[in-house]
C-alpha cells in the first residue's frame, strides 16, 4: 500500500461497494452470527405469540 | 430462430459432468451402507451396495468414455446441471425401490426427487418401520440436494478453483457469488452447515432426551431432522413429522433452523464476517420480514376465526410453526395434513399457501419465488409509479441493498418478474392437473401444487401411494422445475431442439 494516496483507497473502496475486512476471530463471528440468526427467529416467534394471544382475545 | 446443433464433443462434455455427478451419488449411499452394517440391516445394506455400485460403474464409464479437456460453456452448464438432477434423482431411487417401502419405481423416483430438492413430499409406505439407514439416506438426499449436488460432488472432485463451475452453480438455481469463486464459495457454505449440524444436532439431541427419547434414538433423529430442517427440506423419520414428538421445545430448535435454512449464504457470509447492518439493510430480510409477520398474522386469525383453537399457545405452536415451516420451504407438520382442508377454514390454509408461493431468499436452500425477487418486483412497480407521478423529464433511479447499493436496473426487474410469472403458472398448471386426475377441491389442488413446486413438502393428503400416476409425473416435474428454476430447464428443451432441427 505504500504510495498510494489514502484518499484514492477510499474511493476505490467506495466504488467497490466494499467495506473494510473485520478483523475479529473467524470462529467467534461465527458463533455471533448464529446468535443473532437465533434471536430473530425467537423475534419472529414472539411477534407469532402477540398474534396469537390477540387472536384468542378477540375471537 | 437460428438454432446450431452441438456437435458430438459438446454433447461429450455434457456427458463427462453427468458422470461425475452419478459417481457422486454412488458415494452418498456410503455412510448409510456403513450404519446399515453396523445395524446388521441386511436388506437395506444390500439395497445400497447394488445402488452404489450402479451409479460408481455408470459414472466411471461415462467420465472414463467422454474424458475431454474442453472448457464448460454457458450452454453445457445448464444443461448438464438439468440433466444432471434427473439422473441423479433415478439413480438415487434405486436403494429406495429395493427396500420394499414403494410399490413401484415411479414412487421412489417421487421420493428421491423430493429429497434431492428439498421439497419433502412421500409416496412411502409404513415410514415409521423403516430402517435407520435407508431413513438416513433420505435425510442425507436433503442434506445434498440443499447444498447443491452439483457443487457438493465438483467441488470434492475438482482440485482448485474452476471457472467452469460458475455455469454449473447458476444451472443449479444458486447465482450469488460470495466469494472470488465457487469452490471457495461452496466451502463457506460446508463450513456454515458444519458448524450448524455440530450446534443444531446437539441442541436437537438434547431437546429430544427432554422429551422423552432413549440417547441413541435422540441423536440419531435429531441428526436426521437437522439435515431436514436446515437443508428446508421436510422429511421426517416418522409418519406424523414433528408432531411425533409433541414437544415445544423441540419445535422452538426446528424453528430456529429453519429460519437458519431460509437465509441465503451471502447473508451468513456477512453475518459471519461481522457486518450485522447487512440484517438490517438487505431488501430481502427487510422483504422475508414483512411476508412472514403478515402471513403469520393471517394464519393465526384465519385458526382464530375457524375456531380450530383457541388457547393462545396451541394458536402459537399450531399456526406460527407451520407458516415458518411454510415460508421456510421446509414443510414439517404439527398436524394431520388432512385438518388442513377440513379444519383449518379458508384463511389460514390460504396463508399457508401464500408463504409457501413466497419462499425464503434467493441462494438458500428455499424454494418458491424467493424474497429477493418480490422484493425487486415491488421496487420496480414502486418506481415505475413514480415515473407516472413526476414530470415526464425527471430521472427516478431506485436504489436497493444486496450485499452493496445497487441501482434497480429494467433487465433484472425484467428477469424477477419472469420467474415469478413461470412460477405461477406452474403453480395453476398443476392445481389443473390434480383437478383433472383427483377429486380433490381448488384449493386442495392448488396447495399439494404449490407445495412441489415450491419444495415445500406440506400437504392436504392429495400426495399418497395411490396417487394418479399423471399427478404423480406432473408433481416431480414441478419439484424438479422448481428447484432449478425453469432457466437451465429450457436450455436443456432448447439444446435438444438444436440437436433435431439445429443447423451444422
Amino acid at each position: 500500500m505504500k504510495g498510494v494516496r489514502r484518499d484514492v483507497l477510499l474511493h476505490s473502496r467506495r466504488a467497490l461497494g466494499r467495506r473494510r475486512p473485520e478483523a475479529g476471530n473467524p470462529f467467534l463471528e461465527g458463533l455471533v452470527g448464529i446468535a443473532i440468526v437465533s434471536a430473530v427467529a425467537v423475534g419472529f416467534g414472539i411477534v407469532g405469540f402477540i398474534a396469537a394471544a390477540l387472536t384468542a382475545l378477540f375471537f | 430462430m437460428l438454432l446450431i446443433r452441438p456437435d458430438r464433443d459438446d454433447l461429450r462434455i455434457i456427458g463427462y459432468y453427468i458422470g461425475k455427478i452419478l459417481t457422486g451419488v454412488g458415494l452418498l449411499q456410503i455412510p448409510p451402507a456403513l450404519l446399515a452394517l453396523a445395524r446388521s440391516e441386511w436388506n437395506s445394506l444390500a439395497a445400497f451396495v447394488f445402488g452404489t455400485s450402479l451409479a460408481i460403474i455408470v459414472g466411471q464409464s461415462a467420465e472414463l468414455r467422454l474424458h475431454t479437456r474442453r472448457p464448460l460453456e454457458w450452454s453445457h452448464g445448464m444443461v448438464t446441471a438439468a440433466l444432471s438432477w434427473l439422473l441423479a434423482a433415478i439413480m438415487a431411487a434405486v436403494p429406495l425401490y429395493l427396500s420394499g417401502h414403494f410399490s413401484s419405481f415411479l414412487d421412489a423416483l417421487f421420493d428421491s426427487m423430493s429429497g434431492l430438492t428439498t421439497s419433502g413430499l412421500s409416496v412411502l409406505q409404513d415410514l415409521d418401520h423403516l430402517t435407520w439407514s435407508m431413513n438416513l439416506y433420505r435425510h442425507i438426499l436433503h442434506f445434498a440436494g440443499g447444498q447443491g449436488i452439483i457443487i457438493v460432488v465438483l467441488t470434492l472432485f475438482a482440485a482448485s478453483g474452476s471457472a467452469q463451475l460458475g455455469t454449473l452453480y447458476a444451472g443449479e438455481g444458486r447465482d450469488e457469488r460470495i466469494m472470488p469463486n465457487i469452490i471457495r464459495t461452496a466451502r463457506f457454505i460446508y463450513t456454515v452447515a458444519a458448524v450448524y449440524l455440530v450446534l443444531g444436532t446437539s441442541a436437537l439431541a438434547v431437546a429430544m432426551m427432554v422429551a422423552g427419547l432413549p440417547p441413541g434414538s435422540a441423536l440419531f433423529e435429531a441428526v436426521n431432522i437437522f439435515m431436514a430442517a436446515f437443508d428446508t427440506g421436510g422429511f421426517a423419520p416418522h409418519s406424523t413429522s414433528i408432531a411425533y414428538y409433541h414437544s415445544a421445545s423441540v419445535e422452538g430448535v426446528i424453528t430456529i433452523l429453519m429460519f437458519a435454512g431460509t437465509l441465503s449464504f451471502g447473508l451468513h457470509h456477512e453475518l459471519w464476517r461481522g457486518d450485522r447492518r447487512e440484517l438490517f439493510r438487505n431488501l430481502e430480510t427487510r422483504t422475508l420480514t414483512f411476508t412472514l409477520v403478515a402471513l403469520t398474522a393471517l394464519g393465526i386469525v384465519g385458526l382464530g376465526r375457524a375456531g380450530t383453537f383457541t388457547e393462545p399457545l396451541s394458536l402459537f405452536r399450531k399456526g406460527f410453526f407451520t407458516i415458518i415451516s411454510a415460508h421456510t420451504g421446509t414443510g414439517f407438520a404439527v398436524n394431520n395434513s388432512v385438518l388442513y382442508a377440513t379444519d383449518w377454514g379458508q384463511l389460514a390454509p390460504a396463508a399457508v399457501v401464500g408463504a409457501m408461493a413466497l419462499g425464503g431468499m434467493a441462494s438458500s436452500t428455499a424454494g418458491g419465488f424467493k424474497a429477493i425477487r418480490v422484493g425487486l418486483s415491488m421496487k420496480g412497480l414502486v418506481r415505475d409509479i413514480r415515473k407516472v407521478l413526476l414530470p415526464e423529464n425527471a430521472l427516478v433511479v431506485s436504489t436497493y441493498h444486496q450485499r452493496t447499493r445497487q441501482i434497480l436496473r429494467d433487465d433484472t426487474v425484467r428477469s424477477a418478474t419472469t420467474i415469478v410469472l413461470l412460477f405461477l403458472l406452474t403453480y395453476l398448471g398443476g392445481a389443473m392437473v390434480g383437478l383433472m386426475t383427483t377429486d380433490a377441491a381448488f384449493t386442495e389442488a392448488l396447495f399439494e401444487s404449490v407445495s412441489a413446486t415450491a419444495n415445500v413438502g406440506l400437504s392436504v393428503g392429495i400426495t399418497s401411494p395411490d396417487m394418479p400416476v399423471l399427478l404423480e409425473l406432473t408433481y416431480i416435474a414441478q419439484m424438479w422445475a422448481g428447484r432449478l428454476e425453469f432457466m437451465a430447464i429450457f436450455a436443456m428443451v432448447g439444446y435438444g431442439l438444436a440437436l433435431m432441427r439445429g443447423r451444422t
